[in-house]
C-alpha cells in the first residue's frame, strides 16, 4: 500500500490559504494526479480523511468512484461542529462549509467510518448520522 | 447502486487520539475482506520522482511497513 498525502495550503511549506475552495481543488488535483500521472486504477484508490479531512474526502468521493472511502472522526458539517461546541446561536454566525451530510448521499463507493466514543469535539452522533443517511 | 457501509466505534478514542491505528486496521480489514476493491497489502513502494503539481510539493513516503 502506498500513501499519497496532501498538505493544506497555509500549513508547513505549502503557502496559501486553507479556504474550502482551495482545499477541495487540491483534493481533486491530487486525485487526478493519481489517475493521470501515476496511472492508478480508480478502484485501487482509498480516499481517507480524518476530522477536517473528512470534508474534502467526502466531497471527492461524492463525484468519483474510488475503491473505498475511509472517514476517521468525521463531522456532519462545520456548522454542526460549532453547534455542538457553542450552541445554535453561534452556529448561525458560521458559514456552512464541508457539508458532509449533504454530500454523503452522492457517495456510491463503500464507506468505512471509525469514530471514538470519547470524542468531545465531534460527537459520535455525527458519525452515526453520516452512517445512517444511506442506510435507511 | 450504493456500496456497503460500516461504522466502527472505538471505546477509548477521543478526538485528540492519534493512536487510532489499532482501532482502525482490524475492523477495516474485516470490512474490506468482502469487497472486490483495494486490499490492505503492505509492500515496498516505488520511489516517485519529485515534481510540483498545482504548486504543491509532492512528498514521497516509502516503506509503510
Amino acid at each position: 500500500m502506498n500513501v499519497f498525502a496532501v498538505e493544506y495550503p497555509g500549513y508547513g511549506i505549502y503557502k496559501g490559504t486553507a479556504s474550502e475552495k482551495n482545499v477541495l481543488l487540491d483534493a481533486e488535483a491530487a486525485y487526478n494526479y493519481l489517475l493521470n500521472h501515476l496511472h492508478c486504477k480508480e478502484e485501487d484508490i482509498i480516499i481517507a480523511g480524518r476530522s477536517l479531512g473528512s470534508g474534502p474526502a467526502t466531497w471527492l468521493a461524492s463525484f468519483t468512484n474510488p475503491g473505498l472511502l475511509v472517514l476517521i472522526s468525521p463531522f456532519t458539517s462545520i456548522k454542526g461542529v460549532v453547534k455542538h461546541a457553542f450552541g445554535s446561536t453561534a452556529s448561525k454566525l458560521v458559514k456552512e462549509r464541508f457539508n458532509n451530510l449533504k454530500r454523503m448521499p452522492s457517495v456510491n463507493c463503500p464507506v468505512f467510518i471509525l469514530h471514538g466514543k470519547n470524542d468531545q469535539l465531534i460527537p459520535l452522533e455525527q458519525a452515526n448520522q453520516l452512517y445512517g443517511i444511506n442506510n435507511k | 447502486m450504493k456500496g456497503p457501509k460500516a461504522i466502527s466505534i472505538a471505546e477509548e478514542m477521543d478526538h485528540a487520539s492519534f493512536d487510532f491505528l489499532n482501532d482502525l486496521i482490524e475492523p477495516l480489514k474485516k470490512f474490506m475482506a468482502d469487497l472486490k476493491g483495494p486490499r490492505l497489502v503492505t509492500r515496498r513502494s516505488r520511489v516517485l520522482p519529485s515534481r510540483i503539481f498545482r504548486d504543491i510539493p509532492v512528498i514521497e513516503i516509502n516503506d509503510l511497513k
